[in-house]
């Protein structure tokens, strides 16, 4: 019987021994490789989707998402950040340094970005039994949202790396950074591309928030007005004007709608960016396909007394900036009321009568707020943030023209976003440029407050420095020219010998 | 195929265990049958003191006849033939024969084995006598480990091996210790490669210290070479407790604890914070909170930090069986460890189930190991705020605030208004319900054959399935201002590890003459699967507890694959005893590597000379009985990264939503670069050494000396962010250095009746980064504050990770002192004030930030060491530990929140002493605002001396008499009381300097981490 165990034992050894083979080839079974991904048009359309969600994901700092909307906005004279969040604080108060991971984090989710936006146009012409106008269109979007990057890139960093392809050998990593001129002509590059490309002017309703052909040309325009092109900016921002309805754009009646949750994708909105508790749970964290499609702003951005994290306080010189011209009929400026809540006499904010529960200074922030509930709930809000309103065209629109000497032309454009805000209709006939460029530059200000564009607004019209000392708001005394743009992040200094740190910094 | 594999493999072990079993009971039958023979009788006693023995195996030669003496020293034996021998054994004494030659008493002494070099030491496939060791090896006996105060194996062997570094995980009941041995090589993993029974195990944490014969730990390449390219951090064999031939022997062994905290921290009550933050804000131009005036708990408010501690108790119990025959023996064993952890709610327990047994039959010997252990643990919860977790958020809780609150959904209150978000502890504790069971089963089986004249072959078959499940609930609750969640939420998820190893070996061991061979070829497979799956579902109604009720559901799992392939061979040759040469090699084939980079080769040479059997040493008439002189050098590797890493591969479900109303829109992408031509790290070690035995063994010293140099290191060096890799791929990036000494002495010695027994320990090891991928490149590791930047960086000519941070240099006394720090006039820190922090502007530049961080020191000690005492005296023993390191730093995290009066918490009671209310005081000025950065998270302000000697264990029992013993028929009846963690002498005031790292990076930062506890123990042992 022992005996017997003993052989069993051998041969059975020697049976597993000779059974298991050499073979060290394991395939991954849980993720597809590289090879046998980039087949199909469904692959590639997929692999576009990504290069969207960079734009919101929490966990890779999204341009849209909590952390870098705070970091547009808490530099401003408008708001100060939470004091107690270090890195955002650091930013608000010109304290930051290449250390800092906030800054560090949106700079890596741009080129997160690009990569992802490059591997889809690489991948492109591989892709087999596609519709040709397909793979240009998905190509063009992808190339569009490259360029997004670029631009968003050159407005924070300036000066930084161009990456158009993959990265075939360890050597490739390590690329030195164009001049800030040459990121430009990326960013126009990609946008020229996706503006001349088969893309749609209008998406049906399943589609909206898909980049269309208008929103390259806007876009383009944009980048042309921060280079102070005026009269290229001017050309593209005229093709979505002057053939509004064509193209589907115009005001909403109600400047509250806009930010109502009831209105998204109207026809106001030229890009904007999509919330919605679809996907996963989970908030932060986990994988990808876990995370949730809503975003966590409002929550951060409400005030304690509604359990709120209160990270982005408006000053009171936004409050005095928006409530300093009152209606055609004597009440508050209704782009006021939809952006701060304050002590006024009826305000409510988050069903309570804003005297009994909060501070009776304190302003808080009603935009992109759920606040018609009792509180941010689970602190997932579906509210869009808009990339880029029509409003803004107009607006562009008019400076563009204002800065030719054509400020004649630039009146009806301003006077719909003064009329939609019921303010009296002022006389600007006669107006000289620098007189409509302050009320242009007074009307972006109210109109677009917490939208994120104001310290970009206030730095190409070289007004910054000004406006930030004399606001007191914050730690101003810190603020000097270098806190224009972010330093390259310490990371890419420390990993990159190519790289060299900014001018100023 | 596999799975038939399998079954076929569970089938064999069954029909072998129940075989086994009737065996077991053949012969405890046989033991009692009486058989009319002839009796001899006989008294054992000690050769040097003439006492009995008790337990001495007593057999007749040949035969499987035999017994042991009882507690007297005396036996009885019936023996058929007069003419036999029997034969006398003891453990850790020499074996005597002695013929009966017709006599009807036989009386023996035997002499203690007192040299310790002729012990057998265990090696990789195989053993060898500890005087033909030619490599530089460490080991622990049984009784060294102090299992009855130690329930965790890891700290059982803390401070005892030279060159074994042990560091706590955390003071979490359960969570175990972290091991180093001879410094950090890779940095990466500097995991050894623990082998228990010769099966390799993730961790050593689950076992039972009670079952633990010996353990081994080879440190060079000579030693660890056989392991090849799992061994460049070394090896721990762990051997289990073996049956012994002789009647069946049972052991119980039980304990009881409490635990408690070793130390508070000294933070303030209500009316002390009030008072500091409110002069904060005033310094600030601000009116104060209004929790500082009118708090919700007036007076002293919450002392949170006694809200989450508790004296925590802890329980073990253990049942031994074990006995044999000469061709059968069996050792088992069943414990039950429970511990209490000293934060309310958490618990840890343990069952281990092992049974060992060999079994031999002409040629042929099998055995087996089976371990058999559930753990199961109630952890902290992760929550959301600033507090980050339960014990930093006792400690950042602001006193006023109140515990409970009827009204909310949950019933507790906590933080709310204009104060940081800190999440209430005790709601954590008890909202949230995080548990995770671990189950493993662990079987090793061997068959062995000997044949011809010295050959051995052995064929090794384990198998290891390891299962973790994970529970985490959260109710819907309100806590405070701050924190809401509306729907009941379960996560749960399942991770299943199945591992198998075969391993062929076949051995020549032969002497000839003063010659004498050990030859060992093998070949070995080792594979590894891993699958998980976790979901989770929301809003569920209350009282469901499990993942039912589809509510917004999310699954996930993944699996992974891995399998190494080696072939191995050895050579030992000694000549005399005297002239000792080892070579080995191992090739090893990894799936982790791309196809042309699989195979990687390591080979080793080692030689030892016996100087002190030289007749030239000899005549030399020193009290020196052993001395012998070894070197060795060798080159080890470490595969240690995730699979696949040099494929390129797709990540799915990078979503986005579009269209309204609003869809998801999949999205797949190859989110990181691939490891590009990524091949084997490796280590080569040189060493020298000897080992010196003196006056006839009582007094043994062994000395190391070192250099351990690692290259290639597997390293997922940081690439440019701006190549858009979502995270970096592993490269071959670098060389990093290790040297150093170490030193072990052990003494034995009798005084009248008293026997003690010192061993102690001292090691060294000098760290440094020789070289990183790009040369300029610097590696940031963690952080110690809330998002807060790396406190601790790798660079070239440092120890991995130091620390480099901004120097301070004391405070700003007067106008003169602010004035005179100044770059052309200009001010180097223009916002500072008197009271406020002077930094030093080490790069020069005339302003204070990240770039003038410079090195201050780093977490690995100058030295470390160990000592510990065993003496007994009559039936009284005594046992005490001590452990140490010196010369290392530690960044103390918690006192970034604390000791900075920035964020709107509780504060360390040192804020009372501030410059504030005390200009002579050291700690600066108090301004919520912060202007001067005096709480900037890079400066040396939070790095403290980590030295510290630690009282480890200190133990005290009574063994009852024999004769008192004997009359209620038990072998041996012991009870004790000791102490764990008794006593800590340092300077660190944070709560404890044994600080636990998560990663390599994160090493001498404490923050926020569960503090670890002192138990005072009372137990029991039990023979029968």
């Amino acid at each position: 019987m022992k005996k017997k165990l003993i052989i069993l034992y051998f041969v059975g050894g020697l049976a597993l021994f000779s059974s298991c083979s050499d073979n060290l080839e394991l395939q991954n079974p849980s993720k597809v490789t590289t090879g046998s991904f980039w087949q199909t048009p469904e692959d590639l359309e997929s692999g576009l989707a990504t290069v969207y969600n960079v734009l919101v994901d929490n966990n890779n700092a999204g341009y849209w998402e909590i952390q870098a909307m705070q970091l547009k906005e808490n530099r401003t004279e408008n708001f100060v950040a939470r004091n107690d969040v270090q890195g955002r604080y650091a930013v608000s108060s010109y304290k930051n340094t290449p250390s800092t991971s906030e800054t560090t984090g949106m700079y890596k989710a741009m080129y997160i970005g690009i990569f992802r936006a490059n591997q889809v146009i690489n991948y492109a012409p591989q892709i087999k039994n596609i519709d040709e106008a397909k793979r240009a269109q998905i190509v063009a979007e992808a190339t569009f949202l490259r360029g997004l990057n670029y631009f968003n890139l050159v407005n924070e960093f300036g000066s930084v790396p161009i990456f158009t392809d993959l990265v075939k050998e360890s050597a490739d990593y390590f690329k030195e950074k164009s001049s800030e001129a040459d990121v430009w002509k990326q960013v126009i590059a990609d946008f020229q591309a996706a503006a001349t490309s088969p893309l749609p002017e209008i998406y049906p309703s399943a589609l909206k928030g898909r980049v269309t052909k208008n929103t390259a040309i806007a876009y383009l325009g944009k980048s042309y007005l921060y280079l102070k092109d005026w009269a290229k900016a001017e050309e593209q921002f005229s093709k979505l004007v002057n053939n509004e309805s064509a193209n589907g754009f115009g005001l909403l009646d109600d400047y509250a709608q806009l930010f109502d949750g009831k209105h998204e994708n109207s026809k106001e909105s030229v890009f904007e960016i999509q919330f919605s508790r679809q996907g996963g749970a989970t908030i932060w964290g986990g994988n990808p396909s876990e995370r949730s499609r809503a975003t966590t702003m409002a929550q951060e951005l409400a005030p304690g007394e509604v359990g709120g994290w209160s990270e982005l306080l408006p000053t009171k010189v936004l409050l005095d900036a928006m409530t300093k011209e009152k209606t055609i009929d004597g009440s508050f400026d209704p782009r006021a009321l939809a952006t701060l809540a304050w002590n006024y006499p009826g305000s409510t904010y988050y069903n309570f009568d804003f005297a009994s529960k909060f501070k009776p200074d304190a302003i808080w922030i009603r935009k992109n707020q759920n606040w018609w509930n009792n509180d941010e709930g689970d602190w997932k809000s579906e509210l869009n943030e808009y990339a880029m309103r029509y409003a803004d065209v107009l607006l562009m629109l008019a400076e563009a023209k204002t800065m030719q000497g054509k400020v004649g032309e630039a009146i009806p454009l301003v006077k719909r976003i003064r009329d939609r805000a019921k303010l009296a209709n002022i006389v600007m006939i006669g107006w000289s440029q620098a007189q409509m460029m302050d009320e242009i530059m007074r009307q972006r200000n109210v109109e677009f407050a917490r939208e994120g564009i104001h310290w970009y607004d206030l730095r190409r019209w070289g007004t910054l420095e000004q406006v930030i000392k004399t606001s007191q708001v914050g730690g101003y005394l810190n603020y000097s020219a270098k806190y224009n743009y972010f330093p390259i992040p310490e990371s890419e200094l420390n990993n990159n010998p190519k790289m060299t740190q900014n001018a100023n910094w | 195929m596999k799975t038939m594999k399998n079954v076929n493999q569970m089938l064999r072990i069954k029909t072998f265990l129940t075989s086994k079993l009737t065996l077991s009971i053949i012969i405890l039958t046989s033991c009692i049958s009486l058989q009319a023979q002839n009796i001899i009788t006989g008294s054992v006693v000690d050769q040097k003191t003439s006492q009995t023995i008790i337990g001495a195996s007593v057999a007749v030669k040949g035969t499987g006849n035999a017994t042991m003496t009882d507690g007297d020293g005396n036996f009885k034996l019936n023996v058929a033939n007069p003419n036999a021998t029997l034969v006398f054994s003891y453990i850790g004494y020499t074996k005597v024969e002695e013929a009966i030659a017709g006599r009807k008493v036989v009386n023996v002494s035997l002499k203690e084995e007192n040299n310790a070099l002729d012990e057998v030491v265990v090696i990789g496939y195989g053993t060898v006598k500890k005087s033909d060791l030619t490599g530089a090896v460490g080991g622990l006996k049984a009784a060294q480990l102090d299992s009855q105060s130690n329930t965790n194996l890891g700290s059982a062997i803390q401070g005892k091996i030279a060159g074994v570094t042990v560091e706590s995980a955390g003071g979490a009941p359960g969570s175990g210790t972290r091991i180093q041995i001879r410094g950090a090589g890779s940095l990466n993993n500097n995991n050894p490669l623990i082998l228990v029974d010769d099966i390799a195990v993730a961790s050593m944490n689950n076992l039972n210290p009670n079952d633990i014969e010996s353990i081994q730990v080879l440190k060079d390449a000579s030693a660890a070479a056989i392991y090849g390219s799992r061994a460049a951090n070394g090896v721990i064999l762990i051997t289990t407790k073996s049956g012994k031939k002789g009647e069946m022997k049972v052991s119980f062994d039980s304990f009881y604890g409490i635990a408690s905290v070793t130390k508070k921290l000294d933070l303030l009550n209500q009316e002390q914070w009030a008072k500091v933050s409110t002069a904060a804000y005033s310094a600030a131009g601000k009116a104060p909170l209004d929790i500082a005036l009118n708090p919700q708990v007036p007076g002293a408010g919450i002392n949170w930090q006694n809200e989450i501690f508790r004296a925590a108790p802890t329980q073990n119990y253990s049942l031994g069986l074990s006995g044999g025959s000469d061709n059968l023996k069996y050792n088992m064993s069943l414990s039950y460890f429970n511990q209490e952890g000293v934060i309310k709610e958490t618990n840890y327990d343990r069952v281990n189930l092992r049974v060992k047994s060999d079994f031999k039959k002409g040629i042929f010997k099998i055995g087996e190991t089976i371990m058999l252990t559930k753990e199961k643990r109630n952890d902290l919860p992760g929550m959301s705020g600033q507090g980050r977790n339960v014990l930093g958020s006792a400690i950042s809780m602001i006193p006023g605030f109140a515990i409970y609150n009827e009204n909310a959904v949950g019933g507790y209150g906590g933080a709310s208004g204009a104060v940081t978000d800190i999440f209430n502890p005790v709601a954590a504790l008890n909202l949230f319900d995080v548990k995770n069971d671990y189950y493993q089963a662990l079987i090793n089986t061997f068959a062995e054959a000997s044949f011809f004249d010295g050959f051995k072959y052995k064929l090794n078959v384990g198998v290891t399935a390891s299962e973790h499940k994970s529970y985490n609930y959260t109710p819907r609750y309100e806590v405070g201002g701050f924190f809401k969640n509306l729907k009941n939420t379960l996560a749960e998820g399942s991770d299943l590890n199945q591992y198998y190893q075969i391993e062929n070996t076949l051995n020549y061991s032969k002497k000839f003459g003063k010659h004498s061979v050990n030859l060992l070829a093998g070949h070995t497979i080792y594979q590894n699967n891993f699958r998980s799956i976790s979901g989770s579902v929301q809003g569920m109604p209350d009282g469901i507890f499990v993942l039912a009720g589809a509510v917004q559901p999310a699954i996930s799992g993944y699996a992974t694959e891995s399998k190494l392939i080696s072939y191995l061979g050895r050579a030992i040759y000694s000549y005399d005893n005297k002239y000792i040469l080892t070579a080995t090699f191992r090739r090893d084939g990894s799936s982790r590597f791309s196809p042309e980079n699989k195979w990687g080769n390591f080979p080793s040479i080692s030689a030892a000379w016996g100087i002190g059997k030289e007749q030239f040493f000899q005549n030399l008439n020193l009290p020196v009985s052993e001395f012998k002189i070894r070197t060795s050098y060798g080159i080890l590797g470490n595969q240690e990264i995730g699979d696949y890493q040099y494929l390129g591969s797709i990540t799915s479900g990078i979503s986005y939503g579009t269209g309204e109303p609003n869809q998801l829109w999949i999205g797949n992408i190859q989110t990181e670069y691939p490891a590009i031509g990524l091949k084997w790290e490796s280590t080569s070690t040189a060493n020298v050494g000897f080992d010196l035995g003196l006056w006839n063994g009582k007094l043994d010293y062994t000395f190391d000396y070192f250099q351990k140099n690692t290259s290639d290191l597997l390293l997922r060096v940081p690439i440019p962010l701006s190549v858009g890799s979502s995270s970096d791929p592993y490269s071959n990036a670098g060389k990093v250095s290790n040297k150093g000494f170490e030193m072990g002495l052990t003494y034995n010695q009798k005084v009248g009746e008293v026997n003690f027994s010192i061993t102690s320990n001292i090691s060294s090891v000098k760290n440094r980064v020789e070289e990183l991928s790009t040369g300029s490149q610097v590696l940031a590791g963690s952080s110690g504050s809330y998002h807060g930047s790396a406190v601790t960086y790798s660079k070239v000519g440092y120890p991995i990770y130091s620390f480099f941070l901004v120097k301070t240099d004391g405070l700003f006394r007067t106008q003169e002192e602010l004035d005179a720090h100044n770059v052309n006039g200009n001010p180097i820190q223009p916002r500072a004030q008197i009271g406020d922090i002077r930094y030093v502007d080490f790069n020069g530049d005339g302003k204070i930030d990240a770039g003038d961080r410079q090195f201050r020191g780093s977490a690995f000690p100058d030295f470390e060491y160990g000592f510990r005492l065993q003496a007994d005296w009559k039936g009284i023993d005594m046992t005490l530990a001590l452990q140490g390191v010196q010369g290392n730093k530690i960044y103390n995290g918690n006192n970034t929140d604390l000791a900075t009066v920035r964020a709107n918490i509780n504060y360390a009671s040192s804020t009372l002493d501030s410059f504030t209310f005390n200009p002579k005081s050291n700690f600066p000025r108090l301004n919520i605002d912060d202007p001067n950065d005096n709480g900037a998270d890079y400066s040396d302000r939070f790095l403290e001396n980590g030295s510290y000697l630690r009282l480890k264990t200190i133990q005290l029992g009574y063994t009852f008499p024999n004769d008192l013993s004997q009359k209620l028929a038990i072998d041996k009846c012991r009870f004790y009381v000791a102490g764990d963690n008794l006593f800590t002498a340092t300077k660190y005031t944070g709560y404890n300097p044994d600080v636990s790292a998560n990663a390599l990076g994160g090493r001498g930062i404490d923050y926020k981490a569960y503090p670890l506890s002192k138990t005072i123990i009372f137990g029991m042992q039990l023979n029968f």
